[in-house]
């Protein structure tokens, strides 16, 4: 019956803060009510197209809106396309606060033709004000960026606590960071921040030691006060804080020991058990089959010239894995007759025979020896070294 | 199958390390057979490694199987010798060899915390096993495994030398002021094995974090029951840094299981009240400390200079309360100046000699700035107490040492809690004051070198926790 009444009490208890689940609301910034919301300050007159708000600019200048919502906000997302990088700032005003009295954080605009979308977990920042009563942007000099619209998104306290348990148990992969330390478990409220969790460094949430340290000062509070009712003397309550703690210890280890088979399982599936050539490994993918497979063209070569996405990681693996060839970057590359091109698909061999970024010859002329997949292959220069690299250079000169 | 080469590269240096403890422990032995084999182990593979690049550079032999395996075989025998001629010796001057350090008892515990701490300890197991089979079933991808350790393990085991800046990048000559053990090792199992082997080069880290766990355990064999013991080794394997840097082939583990090796030897010597056991003691932490300079650059520049001030505090200690003659005092003085003669003296004129710095991936010398570094005491904070690195070890430490502040240094603890502390203090210190801060800025550093104090921390938190929960009763 006691047990039956608690429910009930835990359920009626419980019920208004799940009454409020996830709420949003879309300004359009297509619609012509939408846009006459909007002012500028500082802004060249931005343009009100029939999509959105577009806006160009050479010097620093804000655009922002008035709020007035009925529910929380604790999400911004941003529907957006621009020809360039912009790192912009998201500007709020707090209630009760003076008129151009904005806060801001920083928001980036990664470059794409097309609609594309940025959220930011504003949960997560402190100072934020979930009943902002006004919203928008600064933006820099050189911007090029268009609006499509802005999504503000709230969710009731239950869907926060259950997104925080969830956001708990979200491991970070193995990054090159692993090695110096982890994030740890952490604690976001939205379904957004818990998804794109460890993809912004630091990530935007906090750390759940703090929920921890909490629990065991309240734990410790209790047990001191059921000690001092009962008249228990201090190792009575230093074994049961102790008890407590580690409890809590061992929950903790449980979930970093988790997190680690997680990744190493996450290793045994895509590396472990796939085929020779189809295995990827970590950050690095099929690095590792790759550099075994060139090693036998690069047995009587001292050096070579690698082409990755990134210098370090890629060039460090490498070294270690084909010395003592040596890998340079094509600065250096002089002399150098093999080339070896990995994951760079924005690379192309052009009608001369030589690899061209952006229409510029990086390598003497040459052919693919060996093509693994679309931009990652062998290539071997054809023309004397000497020879090369005046060739380069006079194509790089003739070059507009 | 090229995992089975490490057995074959074991045998001789683990033996040799063996008959090096036994030697040291000489008519009173003080370790139990586990804690001998694994500090043999962990002893000889850096012993023999130095007698191979001392051997090496007096132009006798090249980085061959038949160079490492003449090295290892001519120093296992020599050392069989000494051990056959200590023996006849013991057995004439003193039939009766003195007892091992009795093993303390284990209270009645608690059945069913005995059977959750059997849970725990098979879990770190499981743990343990599957990191260990990552570790030698995919590659190397951590940083300073492909610039520095295995690098130049590479380079030992294809140019057959000790290639002073062969590694081919810009750090080529910093990395190569590191002491060769773990590198030299790798080679060396490379060459028994024929071929190099991402596994096999890679498995010996596994072993290492084994051999701290187990020498942390037997430490604490010594001092408590077995629950406690049990209790100490699952929370160092519970540190989530500690672990998976022990399951990677980095060398701070490796270097933490030698610090461990020296300082819970000399604590252990400065508070043995037996003056034959204390000198055993004390031959052992001699040879742990000097063979410390042969592990990791910190070693020379941070931690052995606060074993040495914490040796001769204690013998100065000793001396005047009269519990140490003058001629023991001599002793322990002439073994450890010796052991650290003997491999620093060679160590640090080769790193003269070829222009290698002392520091910890940057040279002390050049464009080091000193002074107030803000920010760093926010890095630590957080790192230490808001990341997943350390569980909640560090809140614990705190509240151990608060509890028990006023025997913290009456005790026979006391060398263990000043050695602690002083590392630790140095350690944050050198972040809070110097151009270090980066590391501590950028999180490269001082996580892993809290890693290498882990086991000492440990076995402090575990005996004062038990202390606060058994003494008391």
């Amino acid at each position: 019956m006691r047990l039956r009444l608690f429910i009930f009490a835990a359920v009626f208890l419980v019920l208004p803060i799940t009454a409020s689940a996830e709420q949003e609301t879309t300004l359009q910034l297509g619609d012509a009510s939408e846009q006459a919301q909007w002012h500028t300050i500082g802004l060249q007159p931005v343009d009100l197209v029939s999509k959105g708000i577009h806006v160009t600019t050479s010097v620093t200048g804000t655009l922002s809106r008035p709020i007035h919502l009925s529910h929380r906000i604790d999400v911004i997302e941003v529907l957006y396309s621009s020809p360039r990088r912009v790192e912009a700032s998201l500007l709020w005003r707090k209630r009760g606060s003076k008129e151009n009295q904005y806060l801001q954080i920083p928001i980036t605009f990664n470059p794409s033709p097309t609609p594309v979308s940025v959220a930011v977990d504003m949960g997560a920042v402190g100072q934020w004000d979930p009943r902002a009563v006004a919203i928008g942007f600064q933006f820099p000099p050189g911007t090029d960026v268009t609006l499509y619209g802005v999504r503000l998104q709230g969710w009731s306290l239950a869907e926060k606590f259950i997104e925080s348990i969830k956001c708990f148990w979200v491991f970070d992969g193995l990054k090159a960071y692993s090695i110096n330390f982890f994030w740890g478990p952490l604690l976001c409220d939205s379904p957004v921040t818990r998804t794109h969790l460890f993809q912004s460094q630091p990530p935007a949430a906090h750390s759940a030691m703090r929920v921890v340290y909490e629990l065991l000062i309240l734990g410790a509070i209790i047990i001191a006060i059921r000690g001092w009712m009962k008249s228990a003397n201090r190792r009575s309550f230093l074994l049961k804080f102790g008890a407590l703690f580690f409890v809590f210890w061992i929950f903790l280890d449980i979930r970093m020991g988790a997190e680690f088979i997680a990744t190493w399982t996450y290793d045994v599936r895509s590396y472990l058990l796939q085929p020779v050539g189809k295995r990827t490994f970590r950050r690095i993918n099929f690095l590792f089959d790759f550099a075994a497979a060139a090693r036998g063209i690069l047995a009587d070569q001292p050096r070579y010239v690698l082409l990755a996405p990134t210098t370090d990681t890629f060039m460090n693996f490498m070294r270690y894995q084909t010395y003592p060839s040596q890998p340079v970057n094509p600065s250096e590359g002089s002399g150098a007759s093999v080339w070896l091109v990995y994951e760079r698909r924005d690379l192309v061999v052009g009608s001369g025979g030589q690899i061209m970024e952006d229409g510029v010859p990086l390598s003497p002329p040459g052919q693919v020896v060996h093509e693994f997949m679309k931009g990652t292959y062998i290539f071997r220069t054809t023309t004397p070294a000497s020879a090369a690299a005046a060739s380069v250079s006079s194509t790089s000169q003739n070059n507009p | 199958m090229m995992l089975l080469w490490l057995f074959a590269g074991l045998p001789l240096p683990t033996l040799s390390g063996w008959l090096l403890v036994r030697l040291c422990e000489g008519k009173h032995p003080v370790l139990f057979r586990l804690e001998r084999w694994t500090l043999g182990f962990l002893l000889g593979i850096t012993l023999t490694m130095f007698v191979t690049f001392l051997a090496h550079i007096a132009g006798f032999i090249l980085f061959t199987r038949l160079g490492f395996l003449s090295v290892q075989g001519a120093l296992t025998l020599f050392l069989v010798l000494l051990r056959l001629l200590q023996w006849r010796f013991s057995l004439r001057s003193s039939p009766l060899s003195a007892p091992q350090s009795p093993i303390k008892q284990s209270p009645i515990a608690n059945r069913w915390l005995s059977g959750l701490l059997i849970l725990l300890a098979l879990w770190t197991f499981a743990k343990i096993a599957f990191g260990s089979f990552i570790l030698v079933t995919t590659p190397a991808y951590f940083d300073d495994t492909l610039k520095n350790w295995n690098a130049r393990a590479k380079v030992f085991s294809v140019t057959h030398t000790l290639d002073v800046g062969a590694i081919g990048e810009e750090n080529a000559g910093t990395l190569s002021s590191y002491p060769p053990t773990v590198s030299l090792f790798k080679a060396s199992l490379v060459s028994i094995a024929g071929q190099w082997d991402e596994g096999l080069v890679n498995s010996i880290h596994a072993l290492w974090l084994l051999s701290a766990l187990i020498l942390l355990y037997c430490a604490l064999r010594h001092r408590t029951g077995w629950q406690w013991a049990l209790f100490g080794a699952y929370l160092l394997a519970s540190l989530p840094l500690y672990l998976f840097d022990g399951l990677n082939a980095y060398a701070d583990v490796f270097l933490s299981a030698h610090l461990f090796a020296a300082g819970s030897l000399l604590s252990s010597g400065l508070t043995e009240t037996d003056a034959g056991r204390r000198q055993s003691y004390l031959r052992l932490s001699a040879l742990a400390i000097g063979l410390l300079v042969f592990t990791k650059n910190e070693a020379i520049v941070l931690f052995i200079p606060l074993l040495l001030a914490l040796f001769a505090g204690g013998l100065v200690f000793l001396g005047a309360k009269n519990r140490m003659t003058r001629r023991d005092f001599r002793t322990a003085l002439a073994w450890t100046a010796g052991w650290l003669l003997a491999i620093g003296v060679p160590w640090v004129l080769f790193k003269w000699a070829h222009g290698l710095g002392f520091g910890n991936a940057k040279t002390i010398s050049a464009g080091y700035a000193f002074g107030w570094q803000p920010n760093v005491p926010t890095a630590i904070w957080i790192s230490t107490f808001f990341e997943g690195n350390w569980n909640l070890f560090f809140p614990l430490f705190l509240l151990v040492l608060i509890l028990e502040r006023k025997r913290l240094f009456q005790s026979t603890w006391t060398p263990l809690v000043l050695l602690v502390l002083a590392t630790l203090l140095l350690q944050i210190s050198l972040y809070l004051f110097t151009s270090l801060s980066v590391e501590a800025l950028r999180q490269t550093g001082l996580g892993r070198g809290f890693v290498q104090l882990a086991p000492l921390m440990v076995m402090l938190v575990t005996l004062l926790m038990r202390e606060i929960v058994v003494e008391r009763e």
